[in-house]
């Protein structure tokens, strides 16, 4: 039996919040193109990543569409100021503060 | 497990037997602190700055929270020691606490005549006292009757991942038993006033708390610091925080997801069960002091980086969610939930962990505060001294 080798880590690569939540931040610095498995609620997410996202960074966990609310801890933190895709390191070039 | 405490005279609960030794002004406070130190625990100082040469608004808040806590069902006994010319006497403090159900000792320094006859009189009372308390015995207890003060103070990365969300189980917890539970520090909330506001269970609480962020915000501007302005900091963002929104959600998120039943200026009393926000300033020990004068019998004190603060009339129970702190500090912190961040603990789990550790230090525990003797209390001021 021939098992296919993927870069799945067993340990937490990124901490999803609240299941409303469309972005995971990362716990270690991970690099463009790696995989990895994220936790929403219950379910399991297979994310590639489009970009280094450093340590405590977020990535975008759906596609947030410009103008649209980052949402973490179930609540909006601020608004995409361009279009994000999934995967995407989410931070002070793409994000601004509501207020 | 069996969670016990102390009832006291007026039915009130504590769940220490702390013998306090109170400066009624700045020029008693060292005193306290060496017979404290002399004496060893239960007794305990609490040393402050303050109680001469302030006036109005200023003064009644300096006189509120020393009441506030001479009252606090965690202290059996008081020794109330003050100069004698100070703006506030130790007898306009005891005027202030009356109907008092414990014991408290008066001791004027300008009467004995000294630094060594005050001690020399307090050193025999408190071997009186500690005979007379050796009679408290501990009778069970709910932890909804208890009050819980929230607090977080060198915040990190970890802080709104870890140690915050773990916080927040364990505040929901005690608020569905139908516990108290205070939130404080006003400046730490700019940002997500309005999600608060939204858990507010009335139009009154919704108001109060809009009016205490904006109120803040204009005191700040009249010191020229643009706070927006400079917040999330190049640290902050250097760690992946984006907007102040995020910051300050981080923060809030240690209080959970109850909905908020009252706004309590500082050192107020929270009567019936549920969340509450007190109007106190950012700095850890000033907003612990206005949560234990106002009735706390413990605080749960997130920290990413670590801070030795403990407090003499409420055990500090310190909660970290980073792991390189929680091994570096371990002389300043209690809880460990950096499993959180491992994938090795879930919220829930860290939250029940945070739970059963509070109640063994509400059965007696020693907190690492308690252990080291690091008191510090300061109590918020409304003015300047005169």
């Amino acid at each position: 039996m021939n098992f296919i080798h993927n870069n799945r880590s067993n340990t937490l690569d990124a901490i999803v919040i609240d299941i409303k939540d469309n972005v995971a931040t990362v716990v270690r610095s991970l690099d463009k193109g790696r995989v990895i498995n994220i936790k929403i609620g219950k379910m399991t997410k297979r994310l590639k990543l489009k970009d280094y996202i450093p340590c405590w960074h977020k990535v975008a966990i759906r596609r947030i569409p410009k103008n649209a609310a980052i949402v973490k801890y179930g609540y909006p933190v601020g608004y995409a100021i361009k279009e994000i895709m999934e995967g995407e390191h989410v931070h002070v070039h793409n994000v601004k503060g509501i207020k | 497990m069996k969670i016990t405490g102390y009832v006291r005279k007026n039915g009130e609960i504590g769940i220490r037997n702390y013998i306090a030794v109170v400066p009624s002004s700045i020029c008693a406070a060292r005193l306290c602190d060496i017979i404290a130190f002399n004496a060893k625990q239960p007794v305990v100082s609490l040393h402050h700055v303050v109680g001469c040469c302030q006036a109005g608004d200023d003064l009644t808040q300096t006189v509120l929270s020393l009441a506030g806590l001479i009252r606090h069902p965690n202290v059996v006994a008081v020794l109330l020691i003050g100069l004698g010319c100070e703006t506030l006497t130790v007898d306009r403090l005891i005027e202030e606490c009356n109907n008092l159900d414990k014991r408290i000792e008066r001791l004027v320094i300008q009467e004995l005549g000294g630094v060594k006859r005050t001690y020399d009189r307090a050193i025999k009372l408190i071997e009186l006292i500690k005979k007379d308390i050796k009679r408290e015995r501990r009778t069970k207890i709910q932890l909804a009757d208890l009050i819980f003060g929230l607090e977080c103070g060198g915040s990190d990365s970890t802080s709104g991942l870890a140690a915050n969300p773990a916080v927040g189980a364990f505040a929901d917890m005690i608020v569905s038993m139908g516990g108290r539970v205070i939130l404080s520090e006003i400046t730490e909330f700019i940002g997500a006033e309005h999600i608060l506001a939204r858990r507010a269970l009335t139009d009154n609480v919704v108001r109060s708390i809009l009016g205490k962020v904006a109120k803040v915000e204009r005191m700040m501007c009249k010191y020229g610091v643009d706070f927006r302005g400079t917040q999330p900091t190049v640290g902050n963002i250097k760690g992946g925080i984006s907007t102040l929104e995020e910051k300050s959600l981080g923060c809030i998120y240690k209080a959970g997801k109850s909905k908020i039943t009252g706004i309590l200026e500082y050192a107020q009393r929270p009567s019936s069960p549920g969340l509450y926000i007190m109007d106190t300033p950012g700095q850890d020990v000033e907003s612990i002091t206005g949560m234990v004068a106002g009735g706390a019998h413990l605080i749960i004190f997130t920290t990413g980086l670590g801070t030795p603060v403990g407090f003499p009339v409420a055990p500090v129970i310190k909660v970290t969610g980073n792991k390189y702190t929680f091994k570096k500090m371990s002389d300043c912190i209690d809880v460990d939930v950096s499993g959180i961040i491992d994938g090795k603990l879930d919220i829930k789990e860290a939250g029940n962990r945070i739970f059963n550790t509070v109640v063994r230090v509400v059965n007696g525990k020693k907190v690492k505060s308690e252990l080291y003797d690091y008191f510090e209390v300061s109590i918020a001021r409304k003015g300047f001294t005169f």
